[in-house]
């Protein structure tokens, strides 16, 4: 009976075992990364809109409050996206004849609203009201972050589930006063593993983490 | 393409046989005649070549049982982990903990672990998977996947039947290769009582004070030689009870000077070293007889160094005492 | 064991006593015909894949089974890209073919592992010529059973995090409460230990077409596949053990699965599903459906490779009696369903044992007990047990009773449930028959695939059943302690 196999099969065949094995670990593995990365969360991925508006101009050069244009953040779900009008408080006047802003006033003039595309985006069976989370004291910098940097917006965070329940689990860190709600980096004024535990008390912040709380 | 004839190293022997009772009785016999790197060969297992090969009881149920363990551990600590600790959540009003649940995918967790480790187990203590082995090489051994039935065996000259001195040893209950003698042996040596004076330094009971051989320089050097090895450690080089040992904290033994041991006989040395004295212990199975003549003799010359007139020595010699490195 | 007649005072004649188990010996047919030696054996079932000419008959009926597999196929691509939608459960039948599939599978599994562990514990010899292909069977009935769970999530992918535990980015973890997780960690569990016992067993088997086949790349294959084994004492020792040892750990197992699958529904507060004795019972009914598959699929492999010689009328005999012995411990239980409902004093239970019998699926629950409980006393007598053409279609009728037994559970108890305001009848789509045909038709084409690729029968385990393989030494071993 001749051999089948060379001597270096023996060697082949336990390698290819253990190959297999962390080719498998490793696809799992991979899965997972991926499932986190950017590429599926679009976080820090800036999207193309119809007009270059720039928050950084706004908030950090004209030092508009958050508030001005999204005015329902603290009373609905929706935090708002401002109608035209808005934008032509100012642009009626200032840079009135820029043609950059041309798409603002045909908008205004026409009674056509700007098809802004949406960055961030929840699924939709999600239920998100952005003025709970304002009542009891999360900034809007936690999840938007420098909102003031960013010369054309994009997603901070993942948005994913788990960056959710994260906070619900343990929001002390993530707490600061309400005065302090639309402050660009914000520095808590005394340690903030002291201000946190007040604030869940004054606030009575008291997150739930069942299902429904949010898939409704 | 040529095909080159490569010369094949011998791995071992090989046999055929075309029944399992044949490769049995086979196997008992090498393994009778000390063959122990030897294995069979068979298209079927077969229980009674175990014992005829003397394989021992493997480990792979000790492996079973932390492989169980483990997946039980782990099912139940996941299910833990993830109900109480990761994310508690309030089912039907049950408690996070409400372990008669956890017991089912516990279960199934155990016989996951056993089983992998059982499978795993085998393979990795019987080196396989190896598609290439030597035993491929004999032309006959397809059908040891059929229906014959080989024994190789080889033996490798650094690993014979024997063992070292004092080797453990697996046959004898007691692990001692190195037997001790059977009560009632016989001594192949001359009996000791055909020569009481040589054997017991004695005459009729009485020690004696003669030697059992003539006293030369030879026996002298001898015995200054092995009185330096055995001796001096506490009897000191010149005698005097004041070895190394003694300088250490052991009771100082007496001087060979003293009257008493210069008027002892012979017999009376050769005693006390093969029986011992006091705090001495005895050297017979150190010294052999003839040397502990030898040594008595030294001592005599020790005593005797330590109260002889110049005249006892030679006239040729007496130039020499003074030259200490003629001696 | 019955006494020969016999004066009282008489001492038990010794010479007589031996002479009626001769007798009965004799009636007995051998689990290996007589004349068979090891080369025989061996050349008997590595033939059956070494062959170079492929029946037809195996074509032709190849092609069927991959039809359905077909069939399989397209369902299975519809359901995913439309949804579960196109079956026809709908509340109150939220569950329907799906899961009576699932428990019929799955309880088809449970014959093969009997075989393979149970009797290998109870070193019954008449398992050695049916437990390879009864293990192939378990394995591609499992196979058949886990697509369920997992398709009747409608997009598995994202249903991955409801079944396994893994890190996912909703850091949700699997209801470890709920007996449907049970039922992924048994059925994983199951599919798994019965593929490492099928291959441990395939290992020696392998080795023997490796050394006998002619080909080059079958050499190659088979080579791989046996890991290079040898049949070296010491590699026999251990392998003796841990076949073993997993014969052990599967026997809990299979007796597990059966328990987590019934507890899906005892564990409910469903009128018909909640009930103590479901784990027995489903046991119970998985080897009896089990058997009844072993035998489907023994007949005509028997017949078609001319296997008498190895699959004698002794295996054929045994399993018709575990059949009996098991179905009717399920008709016991059928008789206890009815007596609950009775002793329980329910108006509901009560209601649903009424609607089973006389209500508009009564039909399917009089054919199961027509079979289930009527049918099967044929297993009694001796001439029907002889008769294996009959016996293939009685094994037939088995699988249909079993799987009108889980239709009457599930779909009879949900249709009617508490509030008559929901209720409603249940009408199955013809994706819900696409499913169930197909996955016959994945099943018989491993099978038809395994018969041909593998040997079908353990050769080395039929070794050790020629006369030959007893080892009868004469300086005996004693000396070696």
């Amino acid at each position: 009976m001749p051999q089948i196999f060379r001597r270096s099969a023996n060697t082949l065949s336990k390698v290819s075992i253990f190959g297999l094995l962390s080719l498998v670990g490793g696809l799992i593995v991979l899965a997972i990364v991926l499932a986190r990365s950017s590429y599926v969360t679009r976080q820090e991925i800036f999207v193309e809109q119809p007009l270059q508006f720039s928050h950084m101009h706004h908030v950090t050069d004209d030092g508009i409050d958050c508030r001005y244009c999204h005015t329902s953040v603290e009373t609905s779900s929706f935090a708002g996206i401002p109608p035209t009008k808005t934008c032509m408080n100012c642009h009626a006047v200032l840079f009135a004849n820029a043609s950059f802003l041309e798409p603002v006033r045909a908008s205004f003039r026409d009674n056509k609203p700007l098809h802004w595309t949406r960055v961030h985006d929840l699924p939709d069976f999600v239920y998100f009201n952005h003025s709970i989370h304002i009542k009891k004291g999360v900034g809007c910098e936690t999840c938007h972050g420098r909102v003031d940097q960013m010369p054309l917006i994009y997603q901070q965070h993942s948005l994913l589930m788990e960056w959710c329940i994260d906070c619900h689990k343990n929001p002390a860190p993530n707490l600061r006063p309400r005065s302090e709600i639309t402050t660009m980096g914000y520095r808590p004024a005394v340690d903030q593993s002291i201000l946190g535990p007040q604030l869940m008390t004054e606030y009575n912040v008291n997150p739930p983490i069942s299902c429904s709380t949010c898939h409704r | 393409m040529v095909q080159h004839q490569r010369a094949v190293p011998i791995h071992g022997l090989m046999a055929e046989f075309d029944n399992p009772t044949a490769l049995v009785e086979a196997a008992d016999q090498a393994r009778r005649q000390g063959y122990t790197v030897m294995d069979a060969y068979s298209p079927f297992p077969i229980e009674e070549v175990n014992d005829a090969l003397g394989l021992k009881p493997n480990r792979l149920p000790l492996i079973v049982l932390l492989g169980g363990i483990f997946g039980g551990l782990g099912g139940y600590g996941l299910e833990y982990w993830t109900q109480v600790i990761a994310w508690p959540m309030n089912i039907g009003g049950r408690p996070f903990h409400s372990w008669p649940h956890f017991i089912p995918v516990t279960f199934e967790c155990t016989v996951l672990g056993a089983s992998i480790a059982a499978f795993l187990g085998m393979l990795a203590l019987n080196g396989l998977p190896q598609p290439y082995h030597p035993v491929f090489n004999v032309p006959a051994f397809d059908r040891a996947s059929r229906d014959r039935f080989f024994i190789g065996c080889r033996q490798d000259m650094h690993d014979a039947p024997r063992y070292e001195p004092l080797e453990a040893s697996s046959f004898f209950t007691d692990t001692s290769s190195a037997r001790t003698l059977v009560a009632n042996t016989v001594s192949r040596n001359p009996l000791a009582d055909s020569d009481e004076l040589l054997y017991t330094g004695k005459i009729n009971g009485q020690l004696a004070n003669q030697f059992p051989m003539a006293v030369t320089a030879a026996v002298l050097q001898r015995g200054q030689e092995r009185y330096n090895i055995f001796c001096s450690p506490c009897h000191g080089r010149t005698g005097e009870g004041n070895g190394i040992v003694v300088e250490r904290g052991m009771r100082k033994p007496p001087s060979f000077m003293e009257d008493r041991l210069r008027n002892a006989a012979a017999g009376y040395f050769f005693d006390v070293m093969t029986h011992g004295f006091g705090a001495m212990q005895d050297y017979a199975s150190q010294i052999s007889v003839e040397d502990r003549w030898a040594i008595v003799a030294y001592e005599r010359a020790l005593q005797f160094s330590q109260h002889a007139a110049i005249n006892d020595v030679p006239d040729d010699k007496r130039a020499d005492l003074d030259r200490p490195e003629a001696r | 064991m019955t006494k020969p007649q016999l004066p009282l005072q008489a001492p038990p004649d010794a010479g007589s006593a031996a002479a009626a188990r001769e007798t009965l010996l004799s009636r007995t047919p051998d689990v290996i015909a007589p004349g068979h030696t090891f080369g025989s054996v061996t050349d008997k079932i590595s033939g059956i894949v070494l062959t170079h000419r492929t029946p037809i008959g195996w074509f032709m009926g190849f092609a069927i089974a991959f039809m359905f597999l077909m069939i399989l196929n397209i369902t299975i691509v519809k359901l995913l890209f439309t949804g579960i939608g196109i079956w026809g459960n709908n509340i109150p039948v939220g569950w329907a073919f799906d899961i009576i599939n699932f428990v019929w599978w799955i309880g088809i599994g449970h014959a093969g592992t009997l075989i393979s562990a149970i009797l290998l514990l109870f070193r019954q010899q008449w398992r050695t010529s049916i437990n390879r292909f009864a293990e192939a069977m378990t394995l591609f009935a499992v196979a058949c059973a886990a697509m369920f769970p997992l398709l009747h999530t409608g997009r598995p992918w994202l249903a991955a995090y409801w079944l396994f535990p893994y890190p996912n980015t909703m850091q949700l973890w699997p209801q470890f409460r709920s007996p449907l997780i049970w039922d992924v960690f048994a059925v994983s569990t199951y599919f798994t230990v019965s593929l490492l016992f099928w291959f441990t067993g395939l290992i020696p088997d392998l080795a023997t077409l490796r050394d006998s086949a002619q080909a080059k790349w079958a050499q190659r294959i088979f080579g791989v596949l046996s890991l290079g084994w040898r049949g070296s004492a010491q590699h026999w020792q251990r392998y003796e053990t841990i076949y073993l040892l997993l014969a052990g750990l599967s026997t809990p197992l299979v007796l597990s699965v059966h328990t987590v699958v019934s507890f899906d529904f005892a564990v409910s507060e469903i009128p018909g599903w909640h009930a103590t004795f479901f784990p027995p019972y489903f046991v119970a009914g998985a080897i009896y459906s089990g058997f009844a598959m072993v035998m489907t699929l023994a007949v005509p492999m028997r017949a078609a490779f001319h296997l008498e010689d190895l699959i004698t009328m002794r295996h054929i005999h045994n399993m018709t009696k575990i059949m009996l012995a098991t179905g009717m411990i399920v008709a016991y239980a059928y008789v206890n369903e009815a007596f609950y409902a009775w002793y329980s004093g329910s108006l509901y239970e009560q209601f649903m044992f009424t609607n089973r019998a006389t209500g508009p699926y009564g039909p399917f629950y009089w054919m199961l007990i027509a079979i289930n409980a009527c049918m099967i006393q044929l297993f009694w007598f001796r001439k029907v047990r002889d008769n294996v053409v009959l016996l293939f279609i009685l094994s037939l009728l088995v699988n249909v009773g079993m799987w009108l037994e889980r239709f009457v559970i599930i779909v009879v108890s949900l249709h009617r449930d508490f509030l008559p305001s929901s209720w409603d009848m249940y009408e199955p789509t013809v994706w819900d028959f696409g499913m169930f045909t197909g996955t016959i038709g994945l099943f018989l084409s491993l099978f038809f695939l395994f018969v041909r690729l593998l040997p079908a029968i353990s050769i080395f385990e039929v070794r050790t059943l020629v006369p030959a393989a007893k080892v009868k030494t004469t300086s005996g071993t004693e000396h070696l302690l």
